[in-house]
């Protein structure tokens, strides 16, 4: 269809639109401008064929839960949630290339000063009163079958019980299978006892030479704990456009499907932090969820957090919220729910047809036709 | 007899500045899964006084709510939406199955009350209709539409005060969404046609679309119109008139807004003989009625 064309269309809508009376009341001009809001038929082909893509996602991405917890949350009246962003150094890991993986481990000399400061921070975390705690990718110390690992594992759940966390221990590299794995920590209703679960990575960092085995599910995954229902996208992963899109159907305004409140990128990148939290408040726009992104110290940011398009700090007004700097590795946000309901309704409702369309929550869109 | 299922769609949107916080929400939606009755007997008693004898059907009916998803609470978006259980009447041959919701809002959101009315059949088993019958169908459904919406109202707030939330009793905003489904050949070309560039006065004057067309324009403006005043409304921009297109269907809609009601009045192409969600008419005026809804 020649360009020309689609200029007409947008025309004849702006000549209609002069024409029709305006009605003053704030309701009927609502709904006026949704009336508005037609599309040049040309455009429905492509739209079509973008959308089926879209969809597509359903046949390949099937969600899957794992149930920490029973309790409803609709109840609770804020959260706090902690993001620890260690100092962790590329000289502390060493490199292990076998079987046609590369993988990073802790070095054996930093292993137990990396396990205190874990330790150390997360008790600050809890201490602060958080309910949900973030670390980076790579910040959970590498365990290699000994007992010290389980030691460690053991003080880790030790400390979620004693604060009623639910725990996002940034991850490590397997040593023998070569997954990049975040342990996904909580307590468990059945008996009260906290439960690890390894949640994988699904995308290999290759421009930084992580080359890294891939689960053969690679549906998105997401934790129901008291403190919330929330996804984790391990660094890059926040990239992958069948986890991107089928979040966003998941959690449209329009679906039925259970909505994830939280999304969780731990990350490791010594220069492309930018880009990923950038990547992050996109995530929060089009999921109208809550996004956390925590990186090392080696590049900011380090700490952001972003709601519905928004980033969330004490200096933007659009968003009400607490931000308390226990240091330069250990934050914690506080925001009340009803503000958090406020903005994802915010941002839903200001979604185009064309967004809501594509997405595949509604059946159609209203286009232009010659009058 | 070339039309068939029409569908009637009306809600009020609650005209009230009063906050309800996420908690007083979730109170009062709790009360009323609990209770869901009280909205089914306020249909009955809204049709009943206005009509007098109903024949109800409640058994091939109660079968159907047997069969439904007993989820009946949904969190859909910020907002709690509740569907009620189905209610099926037979009045002046019209086989009508209705359904009523509800969607309780929290912050700025307005919380809204619907009902729909679907002609499922006429007579015994005739489910193609005549022009006139389609219109009688949208008259009775508007005759007792508000009555319905009166009642379902008064137990809303009956309920939000039972929950201890104190949401003063305030008027609404009218927003009606009517469909029919035409079962020609030549309505399948007309609305194809439509989306390609032809415009709607070029069909009224082309024999094969304009006889469904002034069907059409007559059911939805509830007035006898001859061509040229159809064409002379939608030249003034007293009509405003647009496609719909999805997946499955394409059809014409014609929205007339005022400050205290909107009406939405469509039809598309669709030749299914069973009353179902995926027929146009019940599809789209659902798919329109989320979409104009969620800005309130």
């Amino acid at each position: 269809m020649p360009k020309t064309s689609r200029k007409a269309s947008r025309s004849t809508t702006k000549n209609r639109k002069t024409a029709k009376p305006r009605i003053s009341d704030e309701f009927s001009s609502t709904i006026q401008n949704v009336t508005d809001e037609q599309l040049p038929p040309e455009w429905v082909h492509d739209l079509n064929v973008l959308r089926r893509v879209i969809k597509r996602t359903r046949e390949i991405n099937d969600p899957r839960i794992d149930v920490f917890s029973d309790k409803v949350t609709h109840g609770i009246q804020q959260f706090k949630i902690a993001t620890i962003s260690t100092n962790l150094d590329v000289k502390q890991l060493r490199e292990v290339h076998e079987r046609g993986y590369r993988v990073y481990l802790i070095e054996e000399k930093y292993r137990r000063k990396l396990s205190e400061e874990f330790l150390q921070y997360l008790r600050q975390a809890g201490e602060g009163g958080a309910q949900l705690v973030c670390y980076n990718e790579l910040a959970y110390p590498t365990p290699l079958d000994g007992k010290g690992d389980v030691a460690f594992k053991n003080q880790v759940k030790k400390l979620v019980t004693k604060y009623k966390l639910s725990l996002i221990a940034g991850s490590y590299h397997d040593a023998t299978k070569f997954y990049n794995l975040s342990p996904v920590i909580a307590t468990h209703y059945r008996d009260g006892q906290p439960k690890a679960i390894p949640h994988a990575k699904m995308t290999s960092a290759v421009k930084a030479y992580e080359l890294i085995r891939i689960p053969p599910n690679r549906h998105l995954r997401y934790y129901e704990t008291e403190h919330g229902c929330f996804a984790v996208f391990i660094c890059i992963d926040v990239y992958d456009p069948s986890m991107i899109f089928r979040l966003m159907m998941k959690n449209h305004l329009n679906s039925t499907e259970q909505k994830i409140d939280f999304v969780f990128v731990p990350s490791f990148t010594l220069k492309d932090a930018q880009e990923l939290a950038e990547a992050c408040r996109d995530l929060s726009y089009a999921s109208a969820t809550l996004v956390v992104y925590v990186n090392c110290a080696a590049d900011t940011p380090r700490h952001v957090v972003y709601l519905a398009g928004e980033e969330v700090h004490e200096g933007n007004a659009a968003v009400k919220c607490e931000l308390t700097k226990l240091s330069e590795n250990v934050q914690i946000l506080t925001i009340a729910a009803d503000e958090y309901h406020r903005l994802r309704s915010k941002v839903s409702d200001g979604y185009s047809p064309v967004f809501n369309y594509l997405i595949g929550v509604r059946d159609g869109i209203r286009v232009e036709v010659k009058l | 007899m070339a039309y068939s299922f029409p569908v009637f769609r009306k809600g009020i949107i609650f005209r009230t500045d009063r906050l309800v916080s996420s908690e007083e929400a979730k109170r009062i939606a709790e009360l009323i899964v609990k209770d869901p009755w009280r909205y089914q007997s306020a249909f009955e008693t809204a049709l009943a006084r206005n009509n007098g004898s109903i024949d109800w059907e409640t058994d091939r009916i109660d079968k159907d709510n047997q069969e439904r998803d007993s989820d009946d609470l949904q969190l859909v978006g910020e907002n709690y939406v509740l569907h009620f259980p189905l209610i099926g009447f037979r009045y002046n041959g019209f086989t009508v199955e209705a359904r009523n919701s509800l969607t309780v809002c929290r912050h700025e959101k307005k919380s809204k009350i619907w009902t729909r009315l679907s002609c499922a059949r006429f007579g015994e088993a005739r489910t193609r209709l005549t022009a006139a019958e389609v219109s009688k169908f949208f008259e009775f459904a508007s005759a007792n539409v508000d009555h319905i919406l009166d009642g379902l109202a008064v137990a809303y707030f009956q309920h939000a005060k039972d929950a201890g939330v104190a949401v003063p009793k305030a008027d609404g905003y009218g927003f009606q969404l009517r469909a029919f489904n035409s079962t020609t050949n030549n309505s399948r070309l007309l609305f194809n046609r439509l989306q390609r560039g032809l415009g709607v006065s070029e069909a009224l004057d082309d024999d094969r679309f304009r006889p469904e067309l002034i069907d059409y324009f007559q059911i939805t403006l509830g007035e006898k119109l001859s061509v040229a005043k159809i064409k002379d409304r939608i030249k003034n921009g007293n009509l405003d008139v647009f496609g719909y297109k999805s997946t499955e269907h394409e059809a014409i809609f014609t929205a007339r807004i005022s400050a205290t009601e909107t009406d939405i009045c469509g039809f598309g192409y669709d030749d299914d003989h069973q009353l179902n969600n995926s027929l146009f008419s019940h599809a789209a005026t659902k798919d329109l009625l989320k979409e104009y809804a969620q800005n309130f």
